[in-house]
């Protein structure tokens, strides 16, 4: 007798596309993005960094004995001043790593000097804790070198020995550009 | 009485009675949250160009630092108000960099400071001060290492400015 293939029989054998694999790789996808986009977050805030510096190192790949330490405008400052030089206007902040330190509030304007202070206390902890003696300066293009200056002098109080100055090594806009193209492809 | 054995008869037992009891996870409205949630963290994830990094070692605040014997070679950056940087090394002409072709002006600076250290007969042992003003943009700062650091200068002084 012959044998008719037919929908009812397929069912009958158990035919079925296995999803568990596909639902793995998923839920990998997305523990990867909560967990790495948190991080990344936390220590690289928005900035324009230096440009056009060709010979800058790139980093490896599993840096983990280095942290950042950061001098930004904050976004409010950044909307109030001018967006071409907001250095001439706006007020930067510091942060070692997620902690954001405001020279602006009052204890640090009645003593400069305390603010280094807290910073250089704040890094020599952290590089105890990740046992770096290497860190990363992020610090915006537009600032001046005495808004700069504070983070030098409180990474010379923690004895940090080697400071990373962060730059990209093209233009801002052609960095972006081969972003966006390596997006594409 | 004849019921009940036919009842029985019925009555699966053991891994048998089991296997025919179906339980299932309907795992649908998983999928559905777990793509939604992964669309979402890809629209929303924010891409940034790699950045490179200057290593510079920072002097020590210590007695055992010994005094080098010959005097660091000053370089002063200073932006000037409209935004072009001038670099002044040693006691050489200024070098104006125009803000519009900054590349060109850095590549100046850089072959003046190894100009220089051929003519003294200085070698990447000897220290140089990169004195800034206070108003000296971060990015001339850089940008003026970043030709030291081409050169294999890496004893820089940043000076501390009041």
């Amino acid at each position: 007798m012959k044998k008719e293939f037919t929908i009812s029989s397929s069912a009958r054998r158990g035919f079925q596309f296995n999803m568990t694999p596909m639902i793995d790789v998923v839920f990998i996808l997305i523990t990867f993005f909560m967990l790495i986009c948190r991080t990344i977050g936390q220590e690289n805030y928005k900035m324009t960094i230096p440009d056009q510096c060709a010979q800058a190192e790139l980093p490896e790949q599993n840096e983990e004995q280095v942290f950042t330490v950061s001098v930004f405008f904050p976004s409010a400052a950044l909307e109030s001043a001018d967006a071409e030089t907001p250095g001439k206007d706006a007020s930067p902040v510091y942060a070692v790593r997620a902690e954001v330190f405001d020279p602006q509030s009052a204890a640090y304007q009645e003593n400069p000097d305390f603010l280094i202070a807290e910073m250089a206390t704040r890094i020599s902890q952290a590089a105890k804790k990740k046992e770096a003696d290497m860190v990363h300066l992020r610090a915006d293009k537009n600032l001046t070198y005495a808004q700069v200056q504070p983070v030098l002098q409180a990474l010379a109080q923690a004895r940090i020995r080697t400071v990373r100055l962060a730059a990209y090594r093209v233009g801002q806009s052609q960095a972006v550009a081969e972003l966006s193209g390596r997006e594409a492809k | 009485m004849m019921t009940m054995a036919v009842q029985a008869s019925r009555i699966p037992s053991g891994p048998r009675r089991r296997s025919r009891v179906r339980m299932q996870l309907s795992i649908v409205p998983l999928i559905d949250v777990v793509f939604l949630l992964l669309v979402f963290f890809l629209l929303t994830a924010s891409f940034r160009p790699q950045e490179g990094f200057l290593p510079t070692r920072l002097p020590q605040q210590s007695a055992s630092a010994e005094p080098s014997e010959l005097e660091p070679v000053p370089i002063r950056v200073v932006t000037m108000p409209n935004g072009d940087c001038q670099v002044q090394i040693g006691s050489l002409d200024p070098i104006l960099i125009s803000v519009d072709a900054p590349a060109e002006g850095f590549l100046n600076v850089k072959n003046a400071i190894h100009n220089l250290f051929m003519q003294q007969g200085r070698t990447a042992e000897n220290p140089i001060k990169l004195i800034p003003t206070v108003q000296t943009k971060w990015d001339h700062v850089v940008k003026t290492y970043h030709c030291l650091w081409q050169l294999n200068l890496t004893k820089v002084i940043f000076a501390i400015v009041e």
